[in-house]
């Protein structure tokens, strides 16, 4: 093997050394200022592919959360409207079981007759309430009242309410394959045929108004009337039980959806983030093996034949 | 008597090694410089009579194989670092985290995912729209500066082709110069130097293999063609055929000429095939968006419902010629297109089916058949000379491509019947009503009309303000596997791996290669480098030999006075 060795070749091999050190300082230091590891496909290829979909999928999962959030609202408010709605029934129940019990004079009647129309404005209020700016009983059709009076009687009083909403129901995404329905259509909750809340009000305060019925008449249409309001309140109490459902598998696919993202971010995180303590001891490992070759190049020129000749 | 011509040789020889031992001393860091040495022999004449030293040849220390070596390990080293460089540029033009496609693209998604439980609020549809746009521009930008680099390479080609026929022409003027010494029987070991120096820097440019000849001279030979044969040196040039692709050219070949090594040789590989195999790419990811969402745009409704105007904003080259053979980077296959026509006045509407054959029809066809089917209550024409098609409705008439019943006014407002009312996927190749315009990486931009009125996001096709049933489609798009069996966010981190993957490799390749030449390096330098010691010593003995004659000759010069004395 040849041993020559000339002083080009050391200094060639010197600066190879050095650079090459300094160039692996570099990135150690790099990635402890930056506090990143990967941050280009090209310093772990496959790294990266799995650092970039963690992190994709945890704001998509922050945008449903967003989106679960507004369904929540809307079938909350749809919930506690329609829980009113069946308090209002329940009150145009009792007021008729009074009335059907009791021998009253027309006065008493009439005066039920008033509060059974005050009740029947509180429901129409009800079923056009709004969430956020928007109708939550006219199914897809948010922006515009569902219910209205449609026509009125000589004393101005609704004879019936007419639905302009939509027949289907509003729904909104929350999650990859995930909808929610959130707002009802009206028509199905509160004017279906033999179940009708509205009916049922405008029905009882007529047959309470009508001063030509002989009493046991009236006593059998007020029973009747508080059949169809029961009837009436069980549809809506459905509902109610449907939007609650909804709620509880909500809250549900919240919670994991907070488990997922976490554990994206952590994933993430972990692969993308700098390793402190080996980055800190490599560089340290760098920075005396650079300053080892610069003492021992600087020792290779310092001795030679010029120093010993004459 | 040879006493004087004894000394004066070993004075000559003695002062010509004391001159050399200077040359390697000065030459010592000279890149390209062979240690040169003196070979002394001892001079006789006659039988056996001795006249003293001569130096009879000055060798030049070479070692062949290993320079072989290292020229091809220059241009191997030389093609990766470039093709390096290129790539790691790309991969910066790419962007980090958010600010790449793939984050503006998820931003979009996810953007639409928001506006499905509030689908007619105004402020949430502009953050959508805006969102589009910061896609489009992320698009616009990446394929802008990786067009921008190419043209950066095209230009450094340009002085490579300049820098080789410079280096060629060099080297056939000293191989002219060496051949004219060396036949004369004298030594061009300095010009020798001087021509590998250059040859090696040649190596660095494209690859080479070089042929000795006689006398010193070198010829240098590429791929594919000769460049320098004597003094003759070949001339290369560089151009741009038909395709754009850059062509370097020698007189006398008919075919381009290759080059698998050398910063040449990696700008062109760049320039030519990786570079536009990146770009394409991108193209393909961003048609692939635009045909996808521009569709569902199209078949939907926005607020405000069925629309009176809609001009394409993709055209053809001749509106005469069949579909089929216009190229449409968005594609089209032979379908149906279902038009809903609502009359105004009685909210009362129609369905038209129109069948569209690309194999058969032309733009102006499709516009006859339009025009036709509707019974004129739809004008349409190819507005020249964008040949896009242009929908007019008659006044009193709306349209809309939602596939919606056909209803007396009560149902105005209805979920679509026809699930897929553009079979062949006609609007969105021709680019009328959708979401985009344009048709690749560079032009992709939001439609200018959905820019200024977000209210046409067709977020429904029923045209209800409440119903999200047209973003639940466009939201399912992002997870469709549409281009290579990869969805478009997947696509994007594929391309954006595979530029990685290269750099690495690249990289490491670099990081090899520099390695062997290092060690090539040495093993050169351990033949041909001065040692600074070595020659101290050679010095020395030389010293000795000039100090050594002249006191013989000095010597001799007495006996022979003293000779002389007995004469007189």
């Amino acid at each position: 093997m040849n041993m020559r060795v000339t002083s080009q070749t050391q200094v060639n091999n010197a600066i190879a050394n050095l650079r090459k050190q300094a160039a692996e300082g570099a990135r150690y230091q790099d990635q402890i200022a930056s506090g990143l590891r990967v941050k280009a496909a090209s310093d772990s290829p496959a790294d990266f592919v799995t650092i970039s979909q963690a992190r994709a999928f945890s704001r998509r999962s922050s945008t449903y959360s967003e989106t679960l959030n507004d369904s929540t609202s809307d079938l909350n408010a749809g919930v506690s409207a329609l829980t009113e709605s069946n308090q209002i029934l329940a009150k145009a129940k009792q007021l008729a079981a009074q009335a059907a019990n009791g021998p009253s004079g027309d006065s008493e009647y009439e005066a039920f007759a008033t509060e059974v129309d005050s009740l029947l404005r509180q429901m129409t209020d009800v079923a056009n309430r709004q969430n956020d700016g928007h109708f939550i009983f006219g199914g897809t059709a948010d922006n515009t009242p569902p219910f209205r009076v449609a026509t009125t009687g000589p004393l101005g009083e609704p004879t019936s309410i007419a639905y302009d909403g939509a027949q289907e129901r509003a729904s909104g995404r929350i999650g990859q394959s995930q909808t929610v329905e959130t707002k009802y259509a009206g028509d199905d909750v509160f004017l279906a045929a033999g179940a009708s809340a509205f009916d049922a009000l405008i029905q009882l305060r007529d047959n309470l108004r009508d001063t030509s019925l002989p009493s046991a008449t009236k006593s059998r249409a007020l029973n009747d009337r508080m059949t169809d309001i029961e009837a009436a309140s069980s549809k809506i109490s459905s509902a109610v039980g449907e939007q609650s459902a909804s709620l509880a598998g909500m809250e549900a696919i919240q919670s994991r959806l907070g488990d997922l993202k976490f554990n994206a971010d952590v994933r993430a995180g972990e692969l993308e983030g700098t390793d402190y303590s080996e980055a800190v001891l490599k560089l340290k490992e760098q920075e005396s093996t650079f300053q080892a070759t610069l003492s021992v190049t600087a020792k290779l020129f310092q001795s030679s034949l010029l120093d010993f000749i004459r | 008597m040879n006493a004087y011509p004894i000394g004066t040789s070993a004075l000559i020889a003695g002062r010509r090694g004391m001159d050399l031992v200077g040359q390697n001393i000065a030459n010592a860091a000279t890149p390209g410089y062979r240690r040169q040495t003196l070979y002394l022999a001892s001079r006789t004449t006659g039988v056996d009579i001795g006249t003293g030293v001569t130096g009879t040849r000055l060798v030049r220390y070479t070692a062949p194989p290993i320079r072989t070596a290292i020229l091809t390990g220059n241009s191997d080293e030389a093609s990766a670092a470039t093709q390096l460089d290129a790539r790691q540029q790309i991969e910066t033009a790419l962007g980090q985290g958010e600010n790449t496609i793939g984050g503006k693209l998820e931003q979009f998604f996810n953007g639409i995912e928001r506006l499905s439980t509030r689908p007619s609020d105004t402020a949430v549809r502009r953050e959508v729209i805006s969102s589009a746009s910061d896609l489009a521009k992320q698009f616009n930008s990446v394929s802008g500066d990786i067009d921008r680099l190419r043209s950066d390479l095209n230009r450094q080609a340009t002085q490579g082709v300049d820098d080789v026929n410079s280096i060629t022409s060099q080297i056939a003027d000293l191989n002219g110069r060496i051949y004219a010494i060396q036949v004369r029987g004298e030594q061009a070991n300095d010009l020798m130097d001087k021509r590998d120096q250059l040859v090696d820097d040649l190596s660095k440019k494209v690859n080479i293999r070089t042929v000795d000849m006689d006398y010193g001279v070198v010829n240098v030979m590429a791929q594919d063609t000769t460049l320098v044969v004597s003094e003759t040196a070949t001339k290369l040039a560089i151009g741009a055929n038909s395709s754009g692709q850059l062509e370097v050219t020698a007189p006398g070949q008919t075919q381009p000429l290759r080059f698998n090594g050398g910063s040449l040789g990696g700008v062109l590989t760049e320039h030519n095939q990786e570079i536009p195999a990146t770009r394409a790419r991108l193209d393909t990811l961003a048609a692939k968006l635009a045909g996808s969402v521009d569709k569902l745009q199209a078949t939907g409704l926005g607020l405000d419902g069925p629309i009176s105007t809609a001009v394409g904003t993709r055209g053809v080259t001749d509106p005469s010629q069949p579909l089929a053979s216009q190229n449409l980077p968005i594609p089209l296959a032979n379908g149906t297109l279902t038009i809903s026509i609502t009359r105004t006045t009685t909210l009362t509407r129609a369905a038209t089916a129109i069948t569209i054959d690309p194999a058969t029809m032309s733009l102006n066809d499709v516009a006859s058949a339009i025009t036709a089917g509707t019974a004129g209550q739809i004008q349409a024409s190819v507005d020249t000379p964008q040949n896009v098609l242009r929908l007019q409705a008659q006044p009193g008439f709306t349209f809309d491509f939602a596939g919606r019943p056909d209803s007396p006014p009560a149902a105005v407002f209805a979920p679509p019947t026809v699930s897929d009312t553009d079979t062949g996927g006609a609007l969105a190749a021709l680019g009328v009503n959708g979401l985009f315009q344009g048709t690749g990486a560079s032009d992709i931009q939001v439609r200018s009309e959905l820019a200024s009125d977000p209210n046409l996001l067709a977020a429904s096709r029923s045209g209800r303000s409440g119903d999200a049933d047209n973003l639940n489609r466009i939201a399912t798009a992002r997870d469709q596997a549409v281009i290579g069996g990869r969805t478009l966010g997947q696509e994007y981190l594929d391309i954006a791996a595979s530029v990685g993957v290269q750099v690495t490799s690249l990289s490491d390749q670099q990081t090899a290669q520099a390695g062997i030449l290092q060690n090539l390096n040495s093993q050169e330098q351990a033949v041909s480098g001065v040692n600074m010691d070595e020659e101290l010593v050679n010095l020395l003995t030389f010293q000795r030999m000039v100090e050594g004659a002249s006191r013989y000759l000095s010597v001799v010069n007495s006996a022979m006075d003293s000779i002389l004395e007995m004469t007189r």
